[in-house]
């Protein structure tokens, strides 16, 4: 639960669970390297995504719309609606400018 | 902490057997431990063998077995026996199976199974178990889309009736489940339905670590980069669009980057994604981590402890309907050669 706001907590999305047992890097690295992967094909439709505190996840728009998120489903969700437009990861053309693109180390 | 309570589905199209193997499961003694959600008492003559009703609407069986209706709410259902199992008003089922109507889509209650709040704590979803008539299976799969969902989200497929089959019927029918679905196992029942250990034997679900291991076949190569990912459709498809195809990836798969892909063509795509199962060779850990999901649900990813015999190599079966599986192909390949750049530097080094 949230200290602040008493929000219960959801259940954690698949993509947090164990995918690597032996891990070699804390929860939170794991958490920012995932939202650079995310940006790199957010940046594709002018938007931008920020972790906030390893807790929520704030998608944030050219124009200056902001939304505080707490999942990768929501993020895409929102995305659609900010951008008017999917993400489609079966589109040739996103796969093109994500070769081009790099994720910041 | 407590095991959770493996909760199993049962699922067919109407008048595919579902009630004849429920009848088993009602009085086997091998089904003791268990408790049974149906639809109605009527339908599986459960009056007549009926030693003790419980409060509400549960009954105890001669057999140990406790069966239940459900006339509202599903989770309100589960919770209640829950609360009675604890309380000792009722025995202490160590497992679970649910009935659900000929017409329905199986997913609502994965979905209900793994994220009401209190349900996921105390359950873990087992196997979906889905009846197909081997005499009207190929009539009912072109008229009713329900039943094709039913046999796509399937872990094991129940063939009834084959007694009143043609073998050649049966045989063709076998092919055309396996072209819809690959990760499923077939049983048939003809009179006798097929043991507990098959129908709900552990497997690589959220349960727990189980080691089914995913069909073996034989490997083949191609040029296809870092990332080389090999397409192997495994029947032709139904003419409904559904097919089952195995993805295979030389290297290593970065975890981060392959969540994010999935999560993403499930957003896109889920509708037309009906299955995903695979072991996956992630970098970083040398266990398989084991990957499942009906259409937009995954369940947690778990690891086994070793790999199954064999190779070691990610291995992902699709089922989908009206996608091109060529495209998910490239789209994984493209994913993971453009943002894994660690993936890379680790297999090199490693």
């Amino acid at each position: 639960m949230c200290g602040l706001c008493g929000a219960l907590g959801g259940p954690a999305h698949w993509t947090e669970s164990a995918g690597r047992l032996d891990a070699t890097q804390t929860r939170r690295a794991e958490r920012l390297y995932q939202v650079r992967v995310c940006n790199a094909l957010l940046n594709t439709q002018r938007l931008r995504l920020d972790d906030w505190q390893g807790s929520a996840l704030v998608l944030s728009s050219a124009t200056g719309k902001r939304e505080v998120l707490s999942s990768l489903p929501e993020v895409w969700a929102m995305a659609q609606a900010m951008a008017g437009t999917a993400i489609d990861p079966l589109d040739p053309a996103l796969w093109a400018r994500l070769a081009e693109s790099e994720v910041a180390p | 902490m407590t095991a959770p309570i493996a909760v199993h589905l049962l699922t067919g199209f109407l008048g595919s057997g579902k009630t004849t193997l429920l009848n088993h499961m009602l009085k086997s003694p091998e089904y003791a431990d268990c408790a049974v959600l149906v639809n109605e008492f009527g339908e599986v003559g459960v009056d007549h063998h009926l030693i003790e009703a419980l409060q509400g609407d549960v009954v105890l069986l001669p057999s140990g077995c406790i069966c239940c209706t459900v006339r509202g709410d599903l989770a309100d259902v589960i919770r209640d026996l829950h609360e009675r199992r604890d309380a000792g008003t009722v025995p202490r089922f160590q497992r679970m199976v649910i009935e659900t109507t000929g017409l329905a889509d199986p997913t609502p209650v994965l979905s209900t199974l793994m994220h009401e709040r209190v349900i996921r704590h105390h359950f873990c979803v087992g196997t979906v178990i889905t009846t197909v008539d081997a005499v009207n299976a190929a009539a009912t799969l072109e008229r009713f889309p329900e039943a094709l969902k039913q046999i796509a989200v399937a872990d094991r497929i129940v063939i009834t009736k084959t007694d009143l089959a043609e073998p050649e019927e049966v045989r063709a029918l076998r092919a055309s489940l396996a072209g819809i679905n690959a990760v499923a196992w077939l049983l048939e029942s003809a009179g006798q339905p097929p043991a507990v250990a098959l129908l709900m034997g552990e497997e690589s679900n959220e349960c727990g670590e189980g080691g089914e291991a995913l069909p073996q076949r034989a490997p083949e190569r191609g040029p296809l980069g870092a990332h080389r990912s090999l397409l192997r459709p495994e029947t032709r498809a139904h003419a409904s669009g559904v097919t089952s195809f195995t993805l295979d990836l030389d290297a290593q798969v970065d975890w981060t980057v392959f969540g994010v892909w999935l999560s993403l063509l499930l957003h896109t795509h889920g509708k037309r994604v009906l299955r995903v199962k695979g072991l996956l060779d992630v970098a970083g850990t040398d266990r398989p981590v084991v990957v499942h999901g009906v259409q937009h649900l995954i369940h947690p990813p778990s690891h086994l402890a070793v790999w199954p015999a064999g190779e070691r190599r990610s291995r992902l079966v699709f089922i989908t309907q009206d996608l091109e599986p060529d495209l998910i192909r490239r789209s994984l390949a493209a994913f993971l050669a453009a943002l894994a750049p660690r993936t890379a530097q680790e297999t090199v080094s490693a």
